[in-house]
């Protein structure tokens, strides 16, 4: 590669690098993630063992998990949304290429600062859920949970900006004729998911930023002592995680549902149903985060409800489990490497989807978890699940994204190795579980059995070591020799098929028409079409213009996080002793005024844009000036009050209340100054006469930012100065 | 709204029912100041149960008006929110007449939420995807105020914390179960966050129906 | 102990828990055997025989089969929350009286007072067979878990968050446990046994546990004592009836009527009690007590005295 394409790679806003850069970043963590997992199968080959120390055995199966989760799985399925959701839809390129780019480059930050911590005086070793109080300063004082929170936080802003791109695009760059009924399945998970990790990233964002505050600020949200709740960590973190099994498992599901019905050639049985059951996941996943808490002791209440909508999941999933294998019913099925792994996920998913229930049923999960059962269960998900799914992805679309295929009979050998080091590795794990192992120990007393069962699991990890070389290989060697692909080397029917292997920049010469759900195959059997969805359309319907979109869909996201640090407000001032602080702390008679301020910017923005559309720049140059000097009040105001309070000594870490309140004003106010640059960079450009030509999107897009801050600061005045003194 | 007559019946006979167990005894004795998960039982009954089938139970016009969807949710979250305010609750445990106000005005708020859906005209409807929207909307809300109730140290509705006469179930409840004021209302808040969810995520479900059913042609066979 | 200590329960509660434990693994497994046999002989049965052969009328679904495999697992998890709702009531009671025993969880090693006489003890947990009684759990740091799963469910130990528990156990044994939740460092060498013994030998063990600690008069032992006080170890281990009450570190009034040395990472005997004097951080690495820098003159005094504490 020259040194100039190598700088277009870096520059790139092209989709398809970037999903690209996505996929092999991904696939680099993959190897560390990996190796990290032998060095921990290693120490626990055999009871006592002393290859690790217990301080590394527990950074290292730290990093695994964050790394596996946030630095390889997430961004993996990001970067195949990347690369194929423009081209399942006839789009030229993402809604928002720039914005595309700098999610992606949050990726390699991110893991950068976490890998960091490694050498900034050891890496975090809390686990990847990082309970609370054990993350605090106290118990965890080195750096590493600083690095972790940092990352997590960048990496969850990068997740977010890929979400926002995926969901816009979705919304408004469709093909003439596609309807959002009739979209591919992994566009239309791609899209769930990408909703998902709008609503769900946001409460981890708030956690992490909680627990920041308590290490580096010394506030007191997750110590008990101090009067806060290690509890609501706990509540954030899971109200985020379990969510996230979903954005993992979800476009995995929609990698499945394109591959079996090309290789089955038959077109995928119950489409509606697979997409509306995602739905039904999705909706459910976001109400059953307590029962990764049934142990905590919530109560009975608690426990029982929570059973009941985790039993609820099992309904959809299986929904579709019944329809991929419907799919293969009756169809002419080619067993090629794609659908070998789709079809090791459908069983191996099946079992982890059925230890997931074991553990909706209360009493087992009493047992049964945080031991070996539960890293038995989880990897059936996560790896047996969506890395089947991924790797059965990679099979399928390598040709379309490199032009060659990989070759078949290695495709084999790493299909056979990785199903048997999968399996052995892990489905001992659910004996080892049963034998009352508990996981995440270093080393573990020589009871009967265990030392055996371990080190079948030891062997088992490297046989899939083993199978991540062969796959290595084979993209090596056949990215240089392999058979030439062609367009559409499997007779596929959805779009990215219709263009070149790989395809030109600009995507396609001509999208072809869409009227079902199989376009490439209407157009090859136009005798024998699927049942028509959409009229004959020439041209895109008119639609939102994606900036609106995609700020609405990136306020939503903002919202969510408000939303999180308010519920924490809330938590933590229902008692005497925080209302107090409330009552005497704030002046709610001064802060209206700026209140009123900040409400009538609101007003005159509106007034502003009214003026722009009816063309009167003038009156638009006006307007705008007098929102930014009430943005600037109400932001002078708000200092004028945290002037006062610190006079009074209520600062950060003086009582809940104050950790609190300067938590969500802050963030506020933080969000009021990014609008009021982005206001004046709108009067920059209104002075320069940029919006003479009628493109005022942008305008709209801010106007939308600033309404949503105001509406902010409404539910902050009435919560915290109208509602908070009297809690 | 249905086109069929005996499943309008159907939807018809649904509500009364509902209301029935919502309004007749034992439902309604023990949501009188006994226990205030039966109140929400109750509640819920009152405010998305009986109004949506009624509504489905209406002779199918295309041609009647619709209301703002804001107006709709702004009635929903009200609907939820209004009564639990202590002063609120507690008072329509105490007096008979606000709490028929309280029991007319849940049937009047739960119609305005599911007018928007299935109130109006088939024609005058909100389209599927919006309606999702606007019952994810309508569940956040409940949602929030389920969490609230779950997880809250208060007492929401101090009413129910010393029954006048606690009748024969509390005291079998508290011998057998170890039944407690807070459990009481934390099974209330989670009656309203997990059941009452379901009833929205229900109806999405019912949106998606729509949605695919309206396509050109049906793809199933 | 058989293979499994989840499959061989010594309480009601475990047993409980065992039962729905079957129902659930059975249904799993008919449900995984049915999948998996369904997947296989498609793939076996629709095979492509022919090159390229199309499949010219496909079904895209069935209206009648979907409903049915939607309503089939809602039936299914209906049973299954039943089961789930009667096995949590019978393998959890809930607690309707005060506590007989504190266990309070530490950084890496269990602190257990039986709150009705006073015995304070370590890592071993003393009950009478066939009797009930309520454990109160806490912490004094991070979160940790109570597990021994052959008497019952594990429960988590929260700062701020205490909860309860009922044990008890249907037969004598030794049964062990360990904490659940990751607790930092040495989460794995945080483990405990619980005796159950006979009344007689539970009163027995009480009552010995209720006496202060042996004063040793002469000799080693002597000279480990004064040791004991002047090396620092008071400032974290208490010895009941002397003015040390230091409750940071185990209670060492009876250590040597223990079985185990620091939380089961070792069997307590001499010359392990030595090795661990010698350097506890070679022995548990990352454990709370400090490398004392001892000699072995020193060392063999503190285990001649320590020997004394039964």
């Amino acid at each position: 590669m020259s040194t100039g394409s190598r700088r277009a790679w870096l520059m790139t806003v092209d989709h398809k690098r970037i999903g690209i850069l996505y996929i092999l970043t991904a696939l680099v963590f993959f190897l560390v993630g990996g190796l990290e997992a032998l060095a921990l199968r290693i120490q626990l080959v055999k009871p006592g063992n002393h290859f690790l120390s217990p301080q590394a055995f527990n950074e290292l199966f730290t990093m695994h998990g964050t790394t596996m989760i946030f630095l390889v799985a997430m961004p993996a399925l990001i970067g195949f949304g990347n690369y194929l959701l423009p081209l399942m839809i006839g789009a030229r390129d993402m809604a928002f290429p720039r914005l595309n780019a700098l999610g992606y480059w949050m990726l390699p930050c991110g893991g950068f600062l976490l890998y960091f911590s490694f050498l900034a005086g050891g890496a975090p070793s809390v686990g990847w859920f990082s309970y609370a109080p054990l993350s605090e300063a106290a118990y965890s004082s080195n750096t590493g949970v600083d690095y972790w929170t940092i990352a997590i936080l960048l990496l969850g802003a990068g997740s977010v900006a890929g979400a926002v791109n995926l969901i816009t695009t979705t919304l408004t760059l469709r093909a003439p004729g596609m309807t959002l009924r009739q979209v591919p399945l992994f566009v239309w998970m791609m899209f769930i998911t990408s909703i998902l990790i709008i609503l769900a990233i946001p409460a981890l964002n708030a956690d992490v930023v909680l627990l920041m505050l308590d290490r580096l600020l010394r506030a007191h949200f997750f110590v008990a002592t101090g009067g806060g709740s290690a509890l609501l960590w706990q509540h954030f973190f899971w109200a985020f995680g379990h969510p996230e099994v979903y954005i993992l498992a979800l476009p995995a599901f929609g990698m499945i549902s394109e591959v079996i019905p090309v290789f089955a050639r038959k077109p995928i049985f119950g489409y509606e149903f697979v997409a509306a059951s995602t739905v039904a996941i999705a909706l459910l996943s976001l109400g059953v985060w307590a029962h990764h808490m049934f142990a905590v002791g919530l109560g009975r209440p608690s426990d029982l409800f929570f059973a009941a909508s985790s039993f609820l999941i099992a309904v959809p999933t299986g929904v579709k489990i019944f329809n991929w294998t419907a799919t293969l019913w009756g169809g002419s099925i080619r067993l090629r490497t794609p659908l070998l792994f789709a079809v090791a996920f459908l069983i191996q998913f099946t079992v982890g989807g059925l230890s997931g229930i074991t553990f909706a049923m209360v009493p087992m999960d009493w047992q049964l978890t945080d031991t070996y059962y539960l890293v038995a269960h989880m990897h059936y998900v996560m790896f047996g699940g969506t890395l089947f799914g991924l790797f059965a992805g990679v099979y399928y679309w390598f040709p379309k994204m490199t032009g060659r295929k990989l070759n078949e009979g290695a495709g084999r050998w790493h299909f056979w190795l990785t199903v048997i080091g999968f399996n052995l590795t892990f489905f001992v794990q659910h004996f080892l579980g049963l034998m009352g192992m508990p996981r995440r120990v270093y080393t573990y007393p020589d009871l009967p059995y265990w030392g055996a069962f371990n080190a079948i699991s030891t062997v088992g990890a490297f046989i899939l070591g083993l199978s991540v070389v062969v796959l290595l290989v084979n993209i090596w060697v056949s990215l240089r020799r392999g058979e030439i692909a062609g367009d559409n080397p499997w007779d596929a029917w959805t779009l990215e098929w219709a263009t070149t292997s790989p395809p030109p920049e600009h995507n396609f010469r001509a999208v072809p028409p869409v009227r079902s759900r199989r376009p490439l195959w209407d157009l090859a059997h136009p005798q024998n079409c699927d049942p028509v969805l959409s009229p004959a359309v020439t041209v895109a319907p008119r639609i939102k213009p994606p900036a609106l979109t995609g700020t609405a869909t990136f306020i939503v996201s903002e919202a969510m996080f408000f939303l999180m640090l308010l519920i924490a407000f809330v938590f933590y001032n229902v008692s005497s002793h925080g209302g107090q602080y409330a009552a005497t702390a704030l002046n709610a008679g001064r802060s209206a005024i700026f209140t009123i301020a900040l409400l009538a910017s609101s007003g005159t923005l509106w007034l502003g844009e009214r003026a722009l559309d009816r063309g009167r720049q003038g009156a638009f140059r006006l307007w705008i000036a007098v929102t930014l000097a009430l943005g600037v009040v109400f932001l002078v105001g708000q200092g004028g009050e945290y002037l006062d309070l610190l006079h009074k000594g209520v600062v950060i870490n003086s009582s809940l209340f104050a950790s609190t309140f300067f938590t969500v004003t802050g963030f506020h106010g933080l969000h009021v100054a990014v609008g009021l640059i982005a206001l004046l960079v709108l009067a920059i450009q209104a002075w320069a006469g940029d919006f003479r030509k009628g493109r005022t999107d942008g305008v709209h897009a801010v106007s939308l930012y600033w309404h949503f801050v105001d509406a902010v600061w409404i539910a902050v005045f009435i919560l915290i100065y109208l509602i908070g003194p009297h809690l | 709204m249905s086109e069929s007559r005996p499943l309008r019946f159907g939807y018809l006979a649904g509500a009364a029912a509902l209301l029935a167990v919502a309004l007749l005894p034992p439902l309604s004795t023990l949501a009188h100041g006994i226990l205030f998960s039966a109140h929400m039982l109750q509640h819920l009954l009152l405010l998305l149960g009986v109004p949506a089938f009624a509504l489905l139970g209406f002779p199918p016009t295309s041609a009647r008006r619709s209301i703002s969807p804001v107006l709709g949710w702004a009635a929903g979250a009200a609907g939820m929110w209004v009564w639990h305010v202590p002063l609120f609750c507690n008072a329509a445990v105490r007096s008979a007449g606000i709490q028929s106000l309280q029991t007319v005005s849940l049937l009047g708020f739960g119609a305005l939420f599911w007018w928007p859906l299935i109130g109006a005209g088939s024609e005058r409807r909100l389209a599927p995807l919006a309606g999702v929207t606007y019952l994810f909307a309508g569940c956040v809300s409940c949602t929030l105020q389920g969490i609230l109730l779950t997880f809250s140290p208060v007492e929401i509705c101090s009413a129910f914390l010393n029954p006048a006469d606690p009748g024969p179930v509390l005291p079998w409840l508290s011998s057998h179960w170890g039944f407690t004021p807070a459990a009481d209302q934390q099974i209330g808040g989670l009656i309203m966050w997990v059941p009452a969810c379901l009833v929205y995520l229900g109806a999405i479900m019912a949106q998606f129906v729509r949605w695919y059913g309206s396509a050109g042609a049906r793809a199933l066979s | 102990m058989r293979f499994s200590p989840i499959f061989d329960p010594v309480s009601s509660q475990a047993t409980a828990i065992l039962r729905v434990s079957v129902v659930g693994f059975v249904v799993a497994a008919v449900i995984f055997v049915g999948v998996t046999v369904w997947v296989v002989y498609s793939l076996i049965r629709f095979r492509a025989r022919l090159e390229n052969p199309e499949v010219e009328k496909p079904a895209f679904g069935n209206l009648k089969l979907e409903i049915a495999w939607t309503l089939v697992p809602v039936l299914i998890v209906i049973f299954l929350f039943a089961i789930t709702a009667r096995g949590m009531r019978l393998s959890d009671p809930p607690a309707d009286r005060d506590p007989d025993i504190l266990v309070i969880a530490h950084q890496w090693w269990w602190e257990i007072d039986y709150l009705h006489t006073g015995v304070l003890t370590a890592n071993e947990l003393h009950i009478p067979v066939g009797r009930k009684l309520l454990l109160r759990l806490e912490s004094a740091d991070v979160i940790h878990d109570f597990w021994a799963p052959q008497l019952g469910r594990k429960i988590d130990m929260v700062p701020g968050h205490p909860n309860s528990l009922w044990i008890e156990a249907d037969r004598t044994g030794a049964f062990s446990g360990s904490c659940g939740e990751y607790c930092g460092t040495q989460h794995a060498w945080m483990r405990f046994t619980v005796f159950a013994d006979t009344p007689d030998d539970f009163g027995h063990w009480q009552e010995a546990q209720r006496l202060s600690a042996r004063v040793a008069r002469l000799g080693r032992p002597l000279a480990g004592q004064q040791l004991f006080t002047q090396l620092t170890c008071v400032n974290c281990h208490a010895l009941r009836g002397t003015q040390n009450v230091a409750r940071v570190a185990p209670d060492l009034t009876h250590f040597a009527s223990r079985t185990t040395l620091g939380a089961g990472v070792l069997p307590n005997s001499p010359p392990n009690l030595a090795r661990w004097l010698l350097n506890p951080q070679d022995v548990k690495p990352g454990c709370l007590m400090p490398n004392f820098q001892l000699n072995t003159g020193q060392v063999a005094d503190l285990v001649a005295y320590m020997e004394t504490l039964k």
